[in-house]
């Protein structure tokens, strides 16, 4: 007979390699963008597969199938709320308005058992310390609060100013670890002579960079391992390991 | 071209046959106990005793019970993955009670002991 340690291994690599592939093929939502019935979704998945890695007094088949069957559940709900509309208001619910035009909704508060206090503090989360700034509040499905300002009191834009602004787009990474990106180069039609070139023009080595990339500009950006002339600024209070 | 295919082999095939192979694992009991021969043997040597019992030839009960033992040794680490720990005790608690039993020469609490060994053998799957 087996003893009882080997088979929580055995069951627990199971379960572990299940719930990454499973949560993998859930897609990439942050936990801050789950709505409340996914979050505890999560939660459940996350309990049947403890329970199949460690409790041996129940047979790991069912709990397995327990495992599939939630994260189908799931995977099926995403699609019909992304197919349908009128299901997905049913699935996930609706956002509420909670200040219009400054003025706070009662009403709606009461309906999303909302505090005054849990209002105010989210507002406060969002660099909001004055509800007279508030033009618009906006109780998201997830649970947060999106802020809308009163025109006054927003920032400034280049737009307000009719400043053109040069295209900014993502940076291609070139570099990593002394290592070239040979895929990425070819993405912006440049090939390893060229980088190498760049470097010697700036009296580096490959085996010197830590980290470069390019931007929409044409800048290369480099990050050597030596952090030559810098000081690094010790925060620690306590003389210890930190 | 053909990388793709092999990505998307990487990305969607293989994952779901792990799946799919764990789940073959865990429901491998049905699979033993159809085709290989220890899972086999079983029920075949509860019927025999069962037989041996009624005619009561004790001498070759015991020795049939201390094969099916044998046996059930044999099998346990194998189908420990795919049963419960519990439904494992049942069946070996019923055996040894059994060997019991027939060293006691006792007919009748045998007989009820080979009926659940193969009660306890059916609900090994569940």
């Amino acid at each position: 007979m087996l003893p009882d340690y080997f088979l929580v291994i055995i069951r627990s690599i199971m379960a572990a390699f299940s719930l990454l592939i499973l949560t993998r093929a859930l897609g990439k939502k942050q936990i801050s963008q789950l709505n409340f019935f996914e979050y505890v979704l999560g939660i459940t998945v996350g309990s049947i597969a403890a329970s199949m890695s460690t409790n041996l007094a129940n047979r790991a088949l069912a709990e397995y199938v327990g495992l599939i069957t939630w994260v189908v559940l799931v995977f099926l709900l995403e699609v019909v709320a992304m197919k349908n509309r009128k299901l997905a208001k049913l699935i996930t619910g609706e956002p509420i308005i909670l200040i219009q035009n400054g003025k706070i909704m009662e009403d709606r508060l009461a309906l999303a058992r909302y505090s005054f206090d849990d209002l105010i503090e989210q507002l406060r989360e969002k660099d909001v310390f004055s509800l007279s700034d508030v033009e618009f509040a906006v109780l998201e499905t997830d649970g947060s609060l999106s802020v809308l300002k009163k025109s006054q009191v927003q920032p400034l834009t280049p737009k307000d100013l009719n400043i053109n602004t040069q295209y900014q787009g993502l940076s291609i990474e070139l570099i990593s670890e002394g290592q070239i990106i040979k895929q990425n180069l070819q993405q912006i039609e440049k090939d390893e002579e060229w980088l190498l070139e760049e470097l010697k023009s700036r009296g580096v080595s490959l085996d010197q960079v830590a980290y470069g990339a390019i931007d929409t500009s044409g800048r290369l950006y480099l990050d050597l391992y030596k952090d030559e002339g810098i000081k690094i600024i010790d925060t620690s209070d306590y003389e210890g390991p930190n | 071209m053909k990388k793709d295919i092999v990505l998307k082999v990487l990305f969607y095939f293989l994952p779901a046959a792990v799946i799919v192979i764990f789940l073959v694992i865990l429901n491998s009991f049905g699979f033993i106990k159809s085709y290989l021969p220890a899972g086999k043997q079983i029920p075949a040597a509860i019927d025999n005793i069962e037989n041996l019992i009624i005619e009561e030839a004790w001498g070759e009960a015991l020795q049939e019970e201390e094969k099916l033992q044998q046996n059930w040794n044999k099998l346990v680490p194998l189908i420990q993955i795919s049963t419960t720990e519990e439904n494992i005790k049942d069946f070996t608690r019923t055996l040894n009670t059994l060997e019991g039993y027939l060293r006691g020469k006792e007919k009748g609490l045998s007989l009820a002991e080979v009926q659940l060994l193969r009660f306890s053998w059916q609900q090994l799957e569940n």
